[in-house]
C-alpha cells in the first residue's frame, strides 16, 4: 500500500512540474526577418517607385489602406533609406528598376497557413501593381514560410527591369517581415519604424554601388 | 512552490517510513528514492545555462547482496534568455530577443554496485541505459518554435547513500553522473544532449 503511494506521489510530482519559462523579459520590439535573392544583383537597378499608400489587411475587408498618418512615416522612412544606399526615387512606373510593396497585417486569422505572396491581390487592393495587372509575384524556392499571428509590416523589392513576360511574374528579390505583439497606434509605428532601421542595417546588401 | 512541494511531500513520505517496524540493514528487498536533480549542460550552444528544476525518481531491486536492478525516471528544464542580436539565415537575417528551453524526460533501467564503507555510509557505481524524450522550444516576441524528438540514453554514475541511522529505512542519496542522448535537432543545432547531473534526495528501503 505504502509502495502505491510513493509511486502515485512520484507520479504527481513528476507531472506537475513541468514548467515554461517567465516571458514576461521579452522585448516587445518587432522581430526583423530579411531574405534576399541570391541571384539579384543589387548594383545593377538605379530608380525605385513607391506605393502611394501602405496597404492594410485585417479580418474586416473594409481596411485596406493603413492611415496615412502612419503610413506616410513609413513610406517616408524607406525613401530615406533607399536613398542612402543609391537608388534615386521616381514617381513615374515605367522608369522604375524597383517597385517597393508594403503591407501591414493585423490580427488576420490563419486559415491555411501564409506564405510569401499571399499577401497580394487582397480583395480591396485591387489587382494591379505599377503597370503590370494580373501578373504574380514570383519568390526564390527557399524563401520560408510565415505565419502571421499579431501584426506584421511587409516590404518588397521588386524587380521592373527584368520581367518575365512569357510567364507574366515579377521576381521579388528582397523581403523583410516585421512581426510582432500590437500595442498602441503610436508603439506600433516607432515599432515599425525602428524595424525598417534594422531591417536596412541587417542588408548591407541592397546597395547601388 | 517547486520546492515548497517537495518539503512537503518528503515529509509525508518519512512519516510513512519511520513508522515501520526496524529491520536489520541488509538485506533490503527495493528501495525508492525522490532527488532533486541539477544538471550542468555540456557542449549544448542551445542552453548552456545549468538547469536547477529537475526532479528524479528511482526504484532499485534488490537482486543479491551489493547489487540492484531498478529503473530511473526524471524531468528536468533549461532554459536561458538571449537579449536582441541578429542571425544569419540562409540568404537573410531574424534580428530578435529570445529564450530557448529544453525539457528533457529520460527514462531508464538501471544496475548498481554497492562498496562497504561501514553502518552509515554505502557507496555506489551504475549505469542507466534508456531513452530520452526532448522538447526544444524557442521563444520570440509573441511566437514560439518548437520541436520534439527522442534520444537513446547512456549514463554512468556514482554516489553513495548515508543512512543516519542504520537500523531505519531511511537514507540520504548524494548521487553524480554523465548523461548522454543521442537527440537531434538540426534546427536548433543540436547534435546530442550532454550533461553533468547532480542529485540530492532521499530514500526509503524496505
Amino acid at each position: 500500500m505504502n509502495r502505491i503511494i510513493s509511486f502515485l506521489i512520484a507520479g504527481l510530482l513528476l507531472a506537475g512540474c513541468y514548467k515554461s519559462p517567465d516571458t514576461s523579459q521579452l522585448s516587445s520590439d518587432f522581430v526583423v526577418v530579411t531574405n534576399f535573392d541570391d541571384k539579384a544583383d543589387f548594383k545593377s537597378y538605379s530608380t525605385f517607385v513607391l506605393p502611394p499608400y501602405v496597404g492594410l489587411i485585417t479580418s474586416n475587408a473594409a481596411d485596406t489602406i493603413l492611415d496615412p498618418q502612419y503610413g506616410d512615416q513609413i513610406l517616408a522612412s524607406i525613401k530615406t533609406h533607399l536613398e542612402a544606399r543609391g537608388y534615386n526615387n521616381v514617381t513615374n512606373n515605367h522608369q522604375a528598376d524597383l517597385g517597393v510593396s508594403v503591407t501591414a497585417l493585423k490580427e488576420v486569422t490563419i486559415v491555411t497557413g501564409w506564405y510569401p505572396g499571399s499577401w497580394w491581390g487582397y480583395p480591396g487592393w485591387g489587382g494591379c501593381y505599377w503597370y503590370y495587372c494580373g501578373w504574380y509575384p514570383t519568390y526564390p524556392p527557399y524563401y520560408p514560410t510565415y505565419v502571421y499571428k499579431t501584426g506584421s509590416l511587409v516590404i518588397e523589392l521588386v524587380d521592373l527591369k527584368n520581367v518575365d513576360a512569357a510567364e507574366q511574374k515579377l521576381n521579388v528579390i528582397w523581403t523583410n517581415w516585421n512581426g510582432g505583439a500590437l500595442g498602441s497606434s503610436s508603439t506600433n509605428l516607432q515599432n515599425a519604424l525602428n524595424s525598417i532601421d534594422q531591417a536596412f542595417i541587417q542588408s548591407p546588401y541592397v546597395s547601388a554601388h | 512552490m517547486f520546492r515548497k512541494s517537495f518539503i512537503l511531500i518528503f515529509g509525508a513520505l518519512l512519516a510513512i517510513s519511520t513508522a515501520k517496524a526496524q529491520h536489520p540493514d541488509y538485506p533490503f528487498r527495493y528501495m525508492i528514492g525522490f532527488s532533486w536533480d541539477v544538471n550542468v549542460p555540456i557542449n549544448n550552444s542551445f542552453v548552456s545555462k545549468t538547469s536547477l528544476e529537475g526532479f528524479e525518481f528511482d526504484y532499485r531491486h534488490q537482486l543479491k547482496e551489493n547489487l540492484t536492478a531498478g529503473f530511473e525516471v526524471s524531468f528536468n528544464g533549461f532554459y536561458q534568455y538571449v537579449p536582441r542580436q541578429t542571425y544569419h539565415i540562409q540568404n537573410g537575417a531574424v534580428t530578435t530577443d529570445l529564450y530557448t528551453y529544453i525539457y528533457t524526460l529520460p527514462m531508464a533501467v538501471n544496475i548498481h554496485h554497492y562498496f562497504d564503507a561501514g553502518k552509515h555510509v554505502k557507496p555506489y557505481a551504475g549505469l542507466a541505459i534508456g531513452a530520452n524524450y526532448s522538447e526544444q522550444k524557442i521563444y520570440y516576441n509573441t511566437y514560439v518554435s518548437q520541436d520534439e524528438n527522442w534520444g537513446f540514453l547512456i549514463r554512468p554514475e556514482i554516489g553513495a547513500i548515508v543512512k543516519p541511522d542504520p537500523h531505519s529505512g531511511f537514507g540520504i542519496l548524494l548521487g553524480a553522473r554523465y548523461s548522454y542522448a543521442t537527440n537531434k535537432q538540426s534546427t536548433f543545432k543540436i547534435d546530442g544532449l550532454s550533461n553533468l547531473g547532480f542529485q540530492l534526495g532521499f530514500v526509503f528501503m524496505q
